[in-house]
Formats: structure tokens, sequence, C-alpha cells
């Protein structure tokens, strides 16, 4: 014989709760006390994982968001500085809602007003980094300026080295300290060769105006006075022009610029006859000095070829026929 | 305003205990019950959707509430039977 089938109280009581049980055996479920007492019990565990917690209002949400900005505040800015480290130091572990302060009105001091001094210091940090790198970029871009510099003012030293020894180069050297002075000097060297030539070469093409002269030793003579003059050729001496043959008073006067005379006008049109850097093939040197002149009033080409230091006053005329050959004067 | 903020955190607490339980429950168990109590299914919905007879559901519902019952602290067995069951 087998003893009668007693239902499990919990099963009993769950189908209580969800209303499975006939009115017979609802009734007979609560007349068990074990079963009335699981009914209790199940009913809590159903009750509390069917009902979500309350949300917080909207001032309990902005303390809750404040105290968590708060605590993320004081976790990321405690390893910045001991300043920030002892403003975020609470004096006793932190409760997620006692210190919390609304969003809408921080009270001064309170966790909003820490937060301010946060944010602010995080802000002067900011300053901070960005001010180094800013004088990283400055020193970079310095440091390539100068090595610019370097590079391309070899010429500018060079000039400058010339302008002291010949004693006219003391500002040159002194506007040697920063850029812009570097760049005037580089523009007053650059006029001063133009005014003087490189060590008596002619540019390509420079043709001068010698002006009128009377006779052949006069035409060579102003010759010699202008390449001395306009070339800076130690080695030509400067002679006072001969009695007689002066110049018109239309015409500039090579050599005589300190004495209120016009220098010899630069004249872009090249000359015509080929004779003067034929002649300076022929015998192996250069031409010094190409000029125009006229030649008791009929215009003449003139050049001045140098053979081996040897100078050489060379004219023809409009024709292209050497009149004048001679060894420069002086 | 305290007791508010300190209810609040009751119940939040209250809230993670009972996430914990039924972390805690037998897989089949637990998906009864949440299907059951948590997304307000009824027991011919929970057969089809876990697809297990009727009877299986509620046996499943039953044993699940009552161990979590019992891990949420309601040990209301007057018995005083051993809580714990398979």
């Amino acid at each position: 014989m087998t003893a009668p089938h007693r239902p499990d109280p919990d099963d009993l009581a769950s189908a209580l709760l969800d209303g499975l049980l006939d009115a017979d055996e609802a009734e007979a479920a609560r007349r068990d006390p074990a079963v009335v007492a699981r009914v209790a019990a199940l009913a809590a565990a159903r009750d509390a994982l069917a009902t979500p917690p309350p949300p917080p209002d909207a001032a309990g949400r902005e303390r809750a968001i404040a105290g968590a900005l708060a605590a993320f505040d004081a976790e990321t800015s405690a390893t910045d500085d001991d300043a920030i480290a002892a403003d975020a130091r609470p004096s006793a572990p932190p409760r997620p809602f006692d210190h919390a302060t609304p969003l809408a009105r921080p009270a001064p001091g309170g966790a909003a007003g820490r937060g301010r001094g946060r944010r602010t210091a995080r802000t002067e940090r900011w300053v901070r980094w960005l001010g180094a790198a800013a004088a990283v970029v400055l020193v970079v871009a310095g440091v390539s300026l100068l090595a610019r510099g370097d590079g391309s003012d070899d010429a500018d030293t060079a000039a400058t080295s010339e302008e002291v020894s010949s004693g006219e180069g003391g500002a040159g050297s002194e506007a040697e300290g920063s850029a812009d002075a570097d760049d005037d000097a580089a523009r007053d060297e650059a006029a001063e060769s133009a005014d003087q030539g490189a060590e008596g070469q002619l540019a390509p093409g420079e043709v001068l105006d010698l002006g009128a002269a009377e006779s052949p030793d006069a035409l060579a003579d102003r010759a010699r006075s202008t390449l001395a003059a306009e070339r800076g050729i130690a080695d030509v001496p400067v002679t006072e022009p001969e009695v007689g043959a002066a110049p018109d008073t239309t015409d500039p006067v090579p050599g005589d610029e300190g004495q209120g005379g016009a220098a010899p006008e630069q004249m872009s049109e090249p000359l015509a006859c080929p004779t003067g850097e034929a002649t300076a093939n022929a015998r192996g040197g250069s031409v010094d000095l190409r000029a125009r002149a006229r030649l008791d009033g009929q215009p003449v080409e003139v050049w001045v070829i140098d053979v081996a230091g040897s100078r050489t006053v060379l004219a023809v005329d409009a024709d292209c026929a050497v009149i004048l050959d001679r060894p420069l004067p002086g | 305003m305290g007791a508010t903020s300190g209810a609040a955190v009751e119940a939040v607490a209250d809230r993670l205990d009972v996430d914990a339980a039924v972390a805690r429950l037998p897989d089949d168990f637990r998906a009864a019950v949440v299907l059951r109590d948590l997304c307000d299914l009824d027991y011919a919905e929970i057969a089809r959707v876990l697809d297990i007879p009727a009877g299986t559901v509620r046996s499943r519902i039953a044993r699940g509430r009552a161990q979590l019952a019992d891990l949420l602290g309601n040990p209301t067995d007057p018995d005083g039977r051993p809580s714990t069951r398979p």
C-alpha cells in the first residue's frame, strides 16, 4: 500500500499565485499552513523581480549626476598636482548622494564649486601645454631659418668681407646681428656691387657712354679714367683730364663724379661691332670695358682689352673699322 | 531629502541583490521565472517560447521562485526543511 501523494507546497503556492488552481484546489491550498507560508515567500520574490526600482525625481537625478561628476573629477585629477589632489581629497569616504550638489544652482564651495576649480586647473594645464608647444614650434622655425640663412648668405658674407677690407663695410658688419639687418646689408651690398663691379669684371652686355673726345689720345684717357673710376681697378691710374680734351658740357665726364660731374651713362643697347670681343679672343684676353663715345663728332665704339695684365684700348668707327688700338695710357 | 536619498540607495541595492539572485538560478529555472514574472508571459506562451510542455513550465516556475525566495532571504518554510533545491 502506498502513501497518499502530497503535493509540493512550492508548486501549490506558485500555482495559487498565478491562479492556476480551481476553487476546490485553491481552498485546499489555503488550508495548508505550509502552502500559505510559501505563497508569501514566493510572492515577495515575484514582486522583487517584477518591480523595478522607482526612478529618482529630477532633483535627485541632478544630485546623482553632480555626485558622479565630482567623483570622476576627483578620480582623474588626483594625480595631476598636489594642490588639486588636496582639494579633491574628501575628509570622509565619498557617499554617492550626500555631497552631491544640484547642477542648476551649485552651492559655492560645494561639489560643483570644486568642479569649477578643477576645470580651471585643467584649463591652466592646457594653457601650459599650448605654451610649451608654441615655444617648440618657434624654436624649430628659428633653427630652420638660421640654417637657411647660413646656406644662402655666403655671397653676402663674402661681399661684407670685401667691404671690410676696403674700409666701407662697417655698417654691413654691424648689421649681421639680425635677419632684417642682414637683408638690409644684402641690399646695400648689392647696390655697391652694381656701382663698383666685381674686381674689374664687366657685366655681360654692359655698355658705358664715354661722351665726346676731340682726339684719340683724349679718348684713350677717357677710357682709362672710366675704367679706373667705374671698375675700381687699382692698377689703372687716375689722372686729371688733359687740358683741351675736356668733354663738352652736355656729356658726362667719367671720373669727375666727386666734383659734381655725372657718372657715365649705362646703355642697354649692345655694341654694333664685334671687334672688341674678337680681338680679345684672338689675343687670349678679356674685355674690361665696353663703351660708346664720339670722336670728332663721329660715333665710335670703344673696348679696353686685358691681355695678361696688359690693357689695350681699341676703338672702331661706325663701319667697325679700327681707328684706335694702343696700350692704355698710364 | 536625506530620507529620500537613502530610500533610493536602498532600492538600488535591493535591485542589485535581486539581479544577483536571479543570476544564480539554473538556466532552465531562470528562463521560466524571468519570462513569467518579468516579461509577464502566460504559461502557454512560455511553453511555446521554450518549447517545453506546460506542466514543465509550471514546475520550473515554482522551483525557480522557491529558490529565488531562498536566495533573497525569505526562508519561510515552516517545516525547516532545506531551502536549496536542485
